[in-house]
């Protein structure tokens, strides 16, 4: 019965590594990180799982957690996808018996992660990249945070940039098809509007298409000032810039995050010059951003890659800061000890002062955590509080601009 | 890791392998009964899905309605919206022939999707529908999961009773006549084109209710889980592990497969943290390895076609 024996040599295998993996489980304190390491995703996956690691570095470096116990980051794969990120997350917590999360990164995962798992079982979960509106009003008992702002805040900013520097009248957006490019653009036209501009057209795309001249036809149509680009680099945003110049239907842009990399000048840099774009940036005055560039470039031999990477960092240390306050590893108590430990008028802390952090919360201060994406302060919904920054392209090379402080 | 935490995941895997059952069972009575080649799951599935949301969550002004519906009517309505649909997409295609079908169905599933992801009045678009209610969820706190895999198991109880009823009749013959020969079937003077399609509708109403549990448990859903991989191509993979043809096989099918897929990750667990990139590419590995195992070890599938008689459905 060759049938029997294959099931059996299964089972027997998956009970083997769940014993295993429990009889080596040691005394540390547990966080899990949800990302995606397969799929769609997985460029961005892979970089944010070195945010949290550096996290990790850090806080073992210098003495662990709760104690002098070792932080430790069990990670599952969501492969980008909500079945098997929903079936993972359940694995964090009850196999695992993790009561924090760092993840997942698409909102399309988080949230069904949030509402079937991590909310029903009383565990915090902090997103470092999901921007969709709906986290801000999920249902959630507070456990669910995020160290990114929610897309609204930068659709604001780009389009007082439109409006208010570059004193455009008609305005055209083409924007990626997802959540993150809907909410943008749902927030730019809002605020547009209200500026007294008028918005010519408003069309999504398609990822990874090989021509964009319809899209870019119809956006061109009204003849607006510029275009309001919302894409990612990767995902066919670079394309739509190239095909835009080479058919004359626009010279002047607006970028947003996703185009914040050297990639969309090469070979167009003449003509790019002096466009402008936003990006959540860190607010005025800490030097989180720059402490964290120079560790991770230490650790890793490359300067942070890709977006995310800085806010997954914050996610893990700001867990580690609330578990430590709180003194146990329950998801109650992490709620609540995130909310008491941060405080935008505390001790400055730097990310690599976790020592400093665990004399501070012993002596019962609070903390103003200035991290590796700025300061990080979360509002009553469990949204980080940002700043926008506007960069420019100069001379080929991208250049932060100013910060809009929100 | 506590015994308490194994029994909440295990809890936890058999509501979804359960889900995935409803969807097994329904490709089975397509597929394996009646021969019907539909690669257009994540279609049927996304309806069932869409339509209990709508249904049963409270009035919103961002997607269709919220008409605020207990869950078991939206379970009913999402499988007659999709056995309405199959039955809409079954006039021009369920003429076709096995390899045809297979193409009109996958490019139904696709258009389904796009229109869901593009018609915000519709389904809110690519931001999905949140806050789907969970029957009870109230009341029960901590124990919630046990009552949903009861939700499950009864569905799973009641579809499986029909099914096993309905092939074991004389419907069930013709379908499985129809099947090995159509012309001959033709030649004894029934209708192929209305089994066909009462095969086609029913399945579809199966795989709406799926969805709609899919849809009621991760109380969110947005066009992202309506992928072919996940939501076509697995399905798939457990009818053929399980055997086609073979109600049991589908629901072994649908276990050994999601327990495949989500069990590599315990084995790819054990490496150390610093492989966590390359463990993830080869758990999927993995999974390729087991179920190619098994195809090649038993090609019917587990169980292969059950053995109906004629003899055991005399009434």
């Amino acid at each position: 019965m060759f049938k029997k024996r294959i099931f059996v040599v299964m089972m027997i295998l998956m009970f083997v590594s769940l014993s295993i993996s429990g009889v080596f489980a040691q005394d540390t304190v547990k966080i899990g990180t949800l990302v995606p390491m397969t799929g769609g995703l997985a460029s961005y996956g892979q970089f944010t799982r070195n945010g949290t690691l550096l996290a990790q570095k850090i806080i073992n470096d210098q003495g662990g957690i709760l104690g002098g116990k070792k932080l430790e980051l069990v990670n599952v794969d969501t492969q980008t996808n909500p079945q098997s990120g929903v079936d993972g997350a359940q694995k964090l917590v009850s196999v695992s018996g993790v009561n924090a999360i760092v993840g997942a990164l698409s909102s399309g995962v988080t949230i069904p992660v949030a509402e079937s798992v991590t909310v029903p079982g009383e565990v915090v979960l902090i997103s470092p990249a999901s921007t969709s509106p709906i986290l801000t009003t999920l249902d959630d008992n507070g456990y669910v945070f995020r160290t990114v702002p929610s897309d609204s805040l930068q659709g604001v900013v780009a389009a007082n940039l439109a409006s208010n520097r570059l004193d455009y009248d008609k305005l055209a957006i083409i924007y990626v098809n997802n959540d993150y490019g809907q909410g943008l653009n749902d927030a730019i036209v809002e605020q547009f509007e209200k500026n007294g501009g008028e918005i010519t057209a408003s069309i999504a795309f398609e990822p990874n298409k090989v021509s964009y001249r319809s899209e870019l036809m119809e956006a061109a149509k009204d003849s607006p000032d510029a275009l309001l680009l919302v894409a990612y680099t990767d995902d066919g945003g670079i394309t739509i810039i190239r095909q835009a110049l080479e058919n004359g239907y626009f010279d002047k842009f607006i970028f947003t995050d996703g185009l914040k990399a050297p990639e969309i000048t090469e070979g167009v840099e003449q003509y790019l010059e002096g466009m402008y774009g936003t990006a959540p940036t860190s607010m005025p005055g800490g030097n989180g951003p720059e402490i964290f560039k120079n560790l991770y470039e230490k650790e890793f031999g490359e300067i942070p890659p890709k977006p995310y990477i800085d806010t997954s960092f914050d996610a893990t240390f700001v867990l580690a800061l609330a578990i430590e306050k709180a003194g146990s590893t329950d998801g109650t108590a992490i709620r609540d000890a995130l909310g008491e430990v941060l405080s935008e008028d505390g001790m400055v802390v730097n990310i690599n002062e976790w020592n400093k952090a665990k004399d501070l919360i012993k002596a019962g201060q609070k903390i103003r955590y200035e991290g590796a994406s700025g300061p990080v302060l979360f509002n009553q919904a469990g949204d980080s509080m940002g700043a926008i920054g506007i960069w420019k392209i100069k001379d080929g090379d991208i250049v932060n601009d100013s910060v809009e402080v929100q | 890791m506590t015994l308490g935490g194994i029994f909440s995941y295990l809890v936890f895997f058999l509501i979804f392998t359960g889900i995935y059952a409803v969807m097994t069972l329904a490709l089975n009575m397509q597929r394996g009964f009646a021969g019907l080649f539909n690669i257009g799951i994540a279609g049927f599935w996304a309806v069932g899905s869409y339509t209990s949301a709508i249904m049963t969550t409270p009035p919103s002004a961002e997607h269709l309605g919220g008409y605020n519906l207990p869950f078991v009517l939206g379970l009913l309505a999402a499988g007659l919206v999709a056995a309405l649909l199959a039955f809409l997409i079954g006039i021009p295609t369920i003429k076709l022939r096995e390899d045809y079908l297979g193409i009109a169905t996958i490019g139904i599933a696709e258009i389904i999707r796009l229109v869901i992801k593009n018609e915000e009045w519709l389904s809110n678009g690519v931001r999905g529908i949140a806050g789907i209610p969970k029957p009870m969820a109230g009341f029960l706190g901590h124990n919630y999961n046990i009552f949903f895999l009861l939700i499950v198991v009864l569905i799973i109880a009641i579809f499986f009773y029909l099914s096993e009823k309905g092939i074991n009749s004389p419907w069930g013959r013709v379908l499985r006549a129809i099947r090995e020969e159509e012309e001959v079937v033709k030649a004894a003077g029934k209708n192929v084109v209305r089994y066909r399609m009462e095969a086609f509708v029913l399945g579809a109403f199966m795989m709406g209710v799926g969805g709609a549990l899919y849809a009621h448990f991760t109380s969110f859903i947005s066009p992202e889980a309506f992928k072919p991989m996940q939501a076509t191509f697995l399905v798939w993979i457990m009818l053929i592990i399980g055997g086609s043809a073979n109600n049991f096989g589908s629901l072994v099918g649908a276990l050994l497969t999601w327990g495949i897929w989500t069990g590599t990750e315990f084995l790819t667990g054990m490496l150390p943290a610093a492989y966590t990139t390359q463990a993830s590419a080869l758990r999927v590995i993995l999974i390729g390895v087991f179920l190619e195992i098994i195809l090649l070890s038993r090609p019917q599938g587990l169980f292969g076609e059950k053995k109906y008689s004629a003899s055991s459905s005399k009434s």
